[in-house]
């Protein structure tokens, strides 16, 4: 801070003159840069009053030139006794009332005590305030109350621009109240002591009805505007104390607490410098949003008084801008520099610290969005309108009503947190369960998350999904087949005529795999045999194996003899040398792959006439066919099947074939287009990914208690809730905001971000590896002091961060397994930057990975595929995803 | 001018109870004793009387000369007032008139802030 001469004055002084307790000294400096010092001191027995000055005079010209004494009282302790003096009282906070008092608050940091004052408590009172007129505060303030009110909260506006009024008629008020806030604080200031008071705070409030609103809106007017009311507001005094020593506004407040319990006391500031403007900043205000025109003359001078107003009052201020000519890109960048100075003085007081919370400051330190700039530009509807709001303008005030909201919840979390003294308790309660559809024991109804695609999913056109591994494909799989009615449920009607059957993976015991499928290979190519054939062959032994189909009998049947034999001799327990015989059998011999395709012709009938549908489901096929000839002479084989069947118009049976991204990608066949819009790709959006988060908390009793007093959001109704309903409800775990401010990063979005890797794809898993971890981690500050950590959430930011270096050593041991022969180039990139030049990225491949990919462009365009790391073009450098830079023990630095 | 200084520093008192809020009582706090608000006695020093009425003091910071009036009165002759009580020395005319003056024009203008204040 540039303020620091003034401490390391005082401290100069204090050393030099201050040596045993009962001397003393005391700095000042006015607001017109005038310095006076008191100082007493036995430092000056023996001096005469000239020596005295003189002393001090040349200490000040060698310390402070560019200021002028103004009074020098320099005293031995003697002198200062039989003056009477006394040293300086302990400055207090409360005594600031009037904006000299700021100023001179202002002057004299030296003095000013460390300790902020506490949070405010509920209601909190947010001041609309500008320092000239005609920017739209008040329109402002009627917008924001009412969206505040839709969503719930019970608001009261308080118009306390007494000398222009005029909250009432934007709000269009009728019936207007009794009376107004100037009649309330006349008769309370100059009534008689022992005089029964004759105006009653319910009389001078009314109500705004909005329609469909959950919340209320009440208006305190400021009067109704008539001689009287000219003669009152000119003798009233906005310092008058009553009543020993409550303050007008301390008053007022406390009664409408008791009349109306509001969530939020929204005030409409005088304009400029005067003591109405500063008992509504001063006194009144927990929050401050100043509106302003966006030029620099507006923002210079007064930057100081508000961050002493913050360092006095622990205020936190807002800017918003308006109203701005040009909200286009190059309108707004010409706002910003000066917002990011206003923030940049501001801010120094209400940067919190809480020892939990880890330095980000390298890794956060960019420029804010210019999306976070409040901006209101200048609204024709606006200007003509009668009354607010304004139907359609909404927009711009959401992001201010967001503002306070954010604050207000915070607020009610962190009473809610710590009240119920069972943080602890809560804490220990979550457990986040990994989806792992083959387990029984799960309640899949429970746990399972629809994303976005499950609708896709359930397209008859769709046959293939795919994805990466570990985003919930043999979730899937496992889902429609052994919890066919939570499936059934989540498809809302649409799966009721539906019979899934596993084609192949693990789901059936007896099943071929690598082996079986490498000796199928080389029969069909012996014996001319197709992977066509061999996988309609393995279809109906499937169907068979399941619904054990009843061949033709008589006559028509005998064609099906050999077929029916063949099939029926197999057993149903295990895989043997026979059943993949008899599959090699099936598909070379030319007569009863014709039979096996007329049996698969009555099968689709069959379902037909019963309003059927039948679902194949194909998973594990990365696992069983090994990258190779095999692998793609087998899958291709597969997709010509369905392509066939298609042909063949068998419309009741379905495919539905999960299959991992890369390996769909390598696959080449003919019309391989054919499968274009037939596919999804199983990714996790934002939204799914926080519905899964709060779909697995709530799995404890506890937190969804909590839920349910804060943001309720209902079990059932999460597939359905909003993004901003679901993000709230995880406010409660793991909070708003990173760190203190609205400029911290959105917690919701850092999880989603670091989780994700750089194709988009985010593993459901890495989050309840995340949470688990964020969990214990939260439990070793048991015990500790609460000022360490934030009360308003149970998961602190350091505690998702150990999280997050967990789920990335999890994710890192994956992806080892997955892709083995990349794991000498994966160790090495132990140390490495996350951030890497093109010609770096070539020396680790050329030294760990250029004897599997030989080509360094193809290896880095598959890294890319495969999510690892993307190339940004702004740097003209590689960046590898967060959730692998922890695992491979990479350097973050300058990611971000 | 012992006197005078009295005078001066009643007035300056006199001013701060002016400004005491409603309700509270015209006594200076102490550490047993709550008046209702929160100034302490300034003793017989002019600048720490004036620390406690910030509206006056910063007035007078803004003009030169009513600072030098203050000072003049508060030491006549390059000492105290209050330590003019056991002083035998006697001041010189030119010295009494330039005092007499200072106390006159200070007296004159903060009796004229009591009605503006």
């Amino acid at each position: 801070m540039q303020e620091n001469w003034q401490l390391s004055l005082k401290q100069h002084i204090t050393d030099q003159y201050v040596r045993n307790s009962p001397e003393w000294v005391d700095l000042n400096i006015s607001t017109s840069g005038l310095l006076n010092l008191t100082i007493v001191s036995d430092g000056f027995v023996g001096l005469s009053r000239p020596e005295r000055k003189k002393q001090i005079s040349s200490l000040l010209q060698s310390h402070v030139p560019h200021l002028s004494p103004g009074f020098l009282s320099l005293y031995t302790l003697s002198e200062a006794e039989s003056l009477n003096l006394s040293p300086p009282q302990v400055f207090n906070a409360a005594s600031v009332n009037t904006w000299q008092d700021l100023a001179i608050q202002a002057a004299n940091p030296q003095n000013q005590s460390p300790e902020p004052q506490h949070e405010p408590q509920i209601p909190r009172t947010v001041t609309f305030y500008s320092f000239k007129g005609g920017v739209g505060r008040t329109t402002a303030l009627t917008h924001v109350a009412s969206i505040l009110a839709m969503r719930g909260l019970k608001v009261v506006a308080v118009d306390l621009d007494l000398e222009a009024p005029g909250l009432s008629t934007a709000f269009n008020l009728k019936p207007q109240p009794k009376y107004g806030i100037v009649d309330y604080f006349y008769e309370r200031s100059y009534l008689p002591e022992g005089v029964e008071r004759s105006i009653s705070i319910a009389e001078i409030f009314g109500e705004v009805r909005i329609p469909n609103a959950t919340g209320r809106l009440f208006v305190v007017p400021a009067g109704s505007l008539n001689l009287d009311y000219i003669s009152k507001v000119d003798d009233l005094h906005a310092t008058t104390v009553i009543d020993g020593n409550n303050s007008l506004w301390s008053i007022f407040k406390r009664e409408i607490q008791e009349q109306l319990k509001p969530d939020i006391i929204l005030v409409d500031s005088r304009t400029g410098i005067n003591q109405w403007g500063a008992l509504s900043l001063i006194q009144a205000a927990d929050e401050a949003i100043i509106f302003m025109f966006p030029n620099e003359q507006n923002k210079q001078g007064i930057e100081l008084l508000l961050r002493s107003l913050q360092s006095v009052k622990n205020v936190s201020i807002n800017f918003v801008f308006s109203p701005v000519p040009d909200i286009t890109q190059v309108g707004l960048s010409k706002v910003q520099p000066i917002w990011e100075s206003l923030m940049k003085t501001i801010k120094t007081a209400t940067n919190e610290n809480y020892e939990a919370d880890e330095d980000e400051s390298e890794v956060d330190n960019h420029q804010t969005p210019i999306e976070e700039l409040l901006v209101i530009p200048y609204l024709v509807p606006i200007a003509l309108a009668d009354s607010y709001p304004v139907p359609g303008t909404q927009d711009y005030y959401t992001k201010i009503a967001n503002l306070i909201d954010e604050k207000t919840d915070e607020l009610k979390r962190s009473i809610v947190l710590n009240t119920t003294e069972q943080r602890w308790k809560i804490i220990a309660s979550l457990h986040f369960p990994e989806v792992n559809a083959a387990d029984p024991k799960q309640d899949l109804s429970l746990l399972f998350q629809r994303t976005t695609d499950f609708e896709k999913f359930l397209d008859e056109t769709t046959c293939l999904i795919r994805g990466r591994k570990g985003t919930g494909k043999t979730a899937m799989y496992w889902l429609f087949l052994k919890h066919e009615n939570v499936a059934k449920k989540l498809g809302h009607g649409r799966l009721d005529n539906t019979v899934s059957l596993s084609a192949h993976g693990r789901f059936q015991e007896s099943r071929p795999s690598r082996d079986e499928f490498q000796s199928v290979h080389q029969a069909l190519q012996q014996n001319s045999g197709s992977w066509e054939a061999f996988w309609r062959a393995y279809l109906l032994l499937r169907y068979h194996q399941e619904k054990s189909f009843n061949f033709p009998r008589g006559k028509k049947g005998e064609k099906f003899n050999d077929l029916k034999k063949i099939l029926n001799d197999l057993s149903q327990e295990k895989w043997e040398s026979e059943h993949t015989e008899a599959l090699v059998q099936l598909s070379t011999n030319y007569k009863l792959r014709l039979t096996i395709k007329d049996t698969i012709g009555i099968i689709n009938e069959e379902a037909r006439n019963n309003y059927q549908k039948l679902w194949f489901l194909y998973d594990d096929l990365d696992e069983d066919f090994p990258a190779g000839e095999v692998r793609q002479q087998a899958l291709a084989g597969l997709f010509q099947l369905v392509q066939s069947c298609d042909a063949s118009r068998l419309t009741e049976i379905r495919f539905k074939i999960f299959l991992r991204e890369d390996i769909w990608n390598r696959l080449s066949f003919d019309n391989k287009s054919h499968f274009t819009g037939r596919d999804i790709i199983l990714q996790w959006t934002k939204i799914d990914f926080l519905r899964l988060a709060l779909r697995q908390a709530i799995q404890s009793e506890n937190f969804k208690d909590l839920v349910d007093r804060v943001s309720p959001v209902a079990v059932e109704s999460i597939d359905r809730a909003s993004e901003d309903e679901i993000e709230k409800a995880l406010e409660i775990l793991w909070g708003s905001r990173r760190r203190g401010g609205n400029r911290a990063k959105n917690v919701s979005r850092w999880v989603y971000e670091r989780l994700t890797d750089s194709s988009g794809t985010t593993f459901p898993r890495s989050l309840s590896i995340l949470l688990k971890e964020a969990k214990e981690h939260e439990l070793t500050y048991k015990g500790q002091s609460s000022s360490k950590f934030r009360t308003d959430r149970l998961l602190q930011g350091r505690s998702l961060e150990v999280g997050l270096k967990k789920a990335s050593e999890k994710r890192c041991e994956e992806i080892k397994e997955e892709y083995p022969n990349l794991i000498s180039f994966f160790d090495y990139l132990n140390g490495k930057s996350a951030l890497l030049e093109k010609g770096q990225l070539q020396a680790i491949w050329k030294n760990s990975a250029s004897n599997i990919i030989e080509n360094f462009e193809e290896f880095a365009s598959f890294l890319s595929e495969i999510g690892i790391l993307e190339w940004r073009e702004k740097d003209k450098r590689y960046k590898f995803a967060d959730i692998y830079v922890y695992g491979f023990k990479m350097d973050r630095r300058g990611t971000v | 001018m012992h006197f005078g200084g009295v005078t001066i520093e009643c007035l300056l008192k006199a001013m701060i109870f002016a400004s005491l809020p409603r309700g509270a009582t015209q006594e200076w706090m102490t550490d047993s004793y709550d008046p209702g608000h929160t100034f302490t006695n300034p003793g017989h020093s002019y600048t720490e009387a004036l620390k406690r009425h910030n509206r006056l003091s910063s007035k007078i910071d803004k003009f030169r000369e009513v600072r030098k009036w203050l000072e003049e009165v508060e030491y006549p002759n390059g000492q105290h007032f209050i330590h003019m009580r056991y002083s035998g020395i006697e001041p010189d005319d030119p010295n009494y008139k330039r005092w007499l003056h200072a106390y006159k024009s200070l007296n004159g203008w903060l009796q004229k802030q009591i009605t503006t204040l």
